[in-house]
């Protein structure tokens, strides 16, 4: 189980679905909407980490960090998984949430 | 005005979502950030450094020389180039000529990084017209140490006449 937690598919996977959980922790939402978001951010972050992954080693690389601090090769991969995972989410639940409003207002006759 | 509405709570809760993201995250890098910025905070601003050259010598056309930092850092040298002093009297011209011919790669690629103190190995080929008037030569190197700054030193050596092909 711990190794393939510490796979890095399976790394992107979980920080991802970690950033689900922080969205549905912030904006309370239902138990079915959690688990779609902690789905949803596993995706994401699946398919988007390779984009932030570079910018973070630049980031490790510039702030040369001593040895022992210094991050493991591909050890910036579930972060950068997380911050994919959250962005996506952010970004496709803005989306969703103008869709969702504004068919509640039609439905309401507004 | 209803369809901004939207577009506001929309985003207002989309925020929230990536502001809690960012403090988590950030929790996350805190550590490393707060150690680099005090290694970034120690090696350049309160502990200048400054650099300077002990034992040159001239072998077989090569200069040999070992940089002396006056604090232990970690210093990569990015940039170097040799150059020529040559005799008065030339016009301007055949003086820029003779300077951009100066400035010759170096045979050899130095070590990229020094710890106090390390030595390169350095030839200068010379044009034979160039040998001709040519009075002395030298380097100008330049180090950085510190994201914010460089050091840079230039480096001559008075010779009466160098020989062709350096």
């Amino acid at each position: 189980m711990w190794d393939w937690l510490t796979h890095s598919r399976a790394e992107l996977l979980v920080a991802g679905g970690l950033g689900g959980l922080i969205r549905w922790i912030t904006l309370r939402e239902s138990l079915a909407n959690g688990l779609l978001s902690i789905a949803s951010g596993a995706i994401f972050a699946s398919y988007l980490a390779p984009f932030a992954r570079p910018a973070l080693a630049w980031l490790f690389t510039w702030l040369d960090l001593p040895d022992g601090m210094t991050p493991s090769d591909g050890s910036e991969f579930g972060l950068a998984g997380f911050i994919m995972g959250i962005a996506g989410l952010s970004v496709s639940g803005f989306v969703l949430d103008v869709l969702k409003a504004r068919r509640q207002r039609l439905r309401d006759g507004k | 005005m209803t369809a901004r509405c939207d577009a506001a709570w929309a985003a207002r809760r989309a925020l929230r979502t990536l502001g809690w993201g960012a403090a988590v995250a950030g929790a996350v890098l805190a550590v490393p950030l707060l150690v680099g910025l005090g290694r970034w905070v120690e090696t350049g601003w309160l502990f200048p450094t400054t650099v300077a050259v002990e034992e040159v010598r001239l072998e077989a056309g090569a200069i040999r020389f070992r940089p002396v930092f006056d604090k232990w850092r970690d210093c990569e040298l990015v940039g170097f180039a040799g150059f020529l002093d040559v005799a008065l009297g030339l016009d301007q011209d055949r003086l820029r000529l003779y300077r951009a011919l100066a400035s010759a790669p170096p045979n050899t690629r130095p070590p990229g990084r020094f710890a106090g103190e390390g030595s390169i190995d350095w030839r200068i080929e010379v044009p034979a017209p160039l040998a001709e008037v040519a009075t002395g030569w030298g380097l100008q190197l330049t180090y950085r140490c510190h994201p914010l700054w460089t050091l840079s030193a230039a480096f001559r050596w008075p010779l009466p006449r160098l020989p062709p092909g350096g």
